[in-house]
């Protein structure tokens, strides 16, 4: 995972910040509760491919 | 039931490499124009939205610091970076993301392109909206598409016919409707061309991979045509004819309402 595509993704849906998640291979919307998957490296910033994540699962990531 | 961005990514995931080698989408002089007014600025980030082939992404790579090429297809995307790899251009980036929801933080990017891809957005106000989101103040969007006919009778005719050979395909807009969709999107229009693109029937058709039931329909339309359709569109006997395309070039306001 590119340093300097985290700088400049943000969530498509609201604009926030990501939280790179490395063993699940995702980059995190804690606002959203979205979990959008890192494929071969690139991350499918696309609303419709994104998981949704419990609130747990964000509130571990606090 | 399939979701629009669904039909648009299988459309065009499946033919990836035909609109990588297509004539009519990898040369013009819209491509040299981009390339020149891109060329006059600063070198910077540069975004192309719904990239297809990449072409309007090659023709900004040599005179940008870096180009992010985003389309929905994953499947375009891998041939537009496997592509960019063999011509050396490595500034090029490619990110999956639509147009309405754009992935990117704003004020980012000093150049906006788009080329042959407005006609499938669901929701051109809210893409330019992103478009205008993820512009620094003093950056550029060019807008580069198939227009429609400003004559009901003759567009009518025209969406009909792109939609049978794709149903993906949403709506060629006319100039006048992109002028004012950009007014309301906040963006000052500058310089704007219009053009005519001679379609082939036989390769149009074969890269969309028109199914022969839509091909037939497609043909029944244009028999019947009116000579007034016929004529705009300047309709040949085999079916091939002739398309509107334009390129506009637009800034952000220095105010938005």
């Amino acid at each position: 995972m590119d340093a300097r595509l985290l700088e400049i993704l943000v969530c498509p849906v609201c604009k926030g910040p990501l939280d790179y998640l490395k063993d699940k291979q995702e980059l995190v919307c804690k606002a959203d509760r979205l979990g959008f998957p890192i494929r071969d490296g690139i991350p499918v910033m696309l609303e419709d491919e994104a998981r949704s994540l419990s609130a747990e699962e964000v509130d571990a990531l606090r | 039931m399939q979701a629009h961005e669904t039909l648009v990514s299988q459309q065009f995931g499946a033919t990836a490499r035909a609109y990588l080698e297509s004539a009519v989408h990898a040369r013009g002089q819209d491509l040299e124009r981009l390339t020149a007014l891109l060329g006059a600025r600063p070198r910077g980030r540069v975004l192309d939205i719904g990239c297809g082939g990449g072409h309007a992404s090659f023709a900004a790579a040599p005179v940008a610091e870096e180009v992010w090429a985003t389309d929905l297809s994953a499947d375009m995307l891998a041939v537009v970076a496997e592509a960019a790899r063999e011509r050396g251009y490595a500034n090029l980036q490619t990110q999956q993301a639509a147009a309405d929801l754009l992935p990117f933080a704003d004020a980012g990017f000093d150049a906006v392109v788009t080329r042959m891809s407005a006609h499938h957005w669901r929701d051109v106000p809210a893409a330019l909206g992103e478009i205008r989101r993820v512009l620094k103040p003093d950056g550029v969007f060019l807008l580069i598409d198939i227009a429609g006919a400003e004559e009901p009778l003759c567009d009518t005719w025209l969406q009909g016919i792109e939609l049978l050979r794709d149903p993906s395909h949403v709506r060629n807009h006319t100039p006048s409707a992109w002028r004012a969709m950009l007014d309301a999107a906040g963006f000052e229009r500058g310089d704007a061309w219009l053009w005519r693109l001679p379609i082939a029937f036989e390769p149009w058709i074969g890269r969309m991979r028109t199914p022969l039931v839509a091909v037939e329909a497609i043909r029944h339309l244009w028999s019947l045509a009116p000579a007034e359709v016929k004529q705009r569109h300047a309709v040949a006997a085999d079916g091939s004819f002739e398309l509107d395309a334009l390129m506009m070039v637009a800034t952000p306001s220095r105010r938005v309402d």
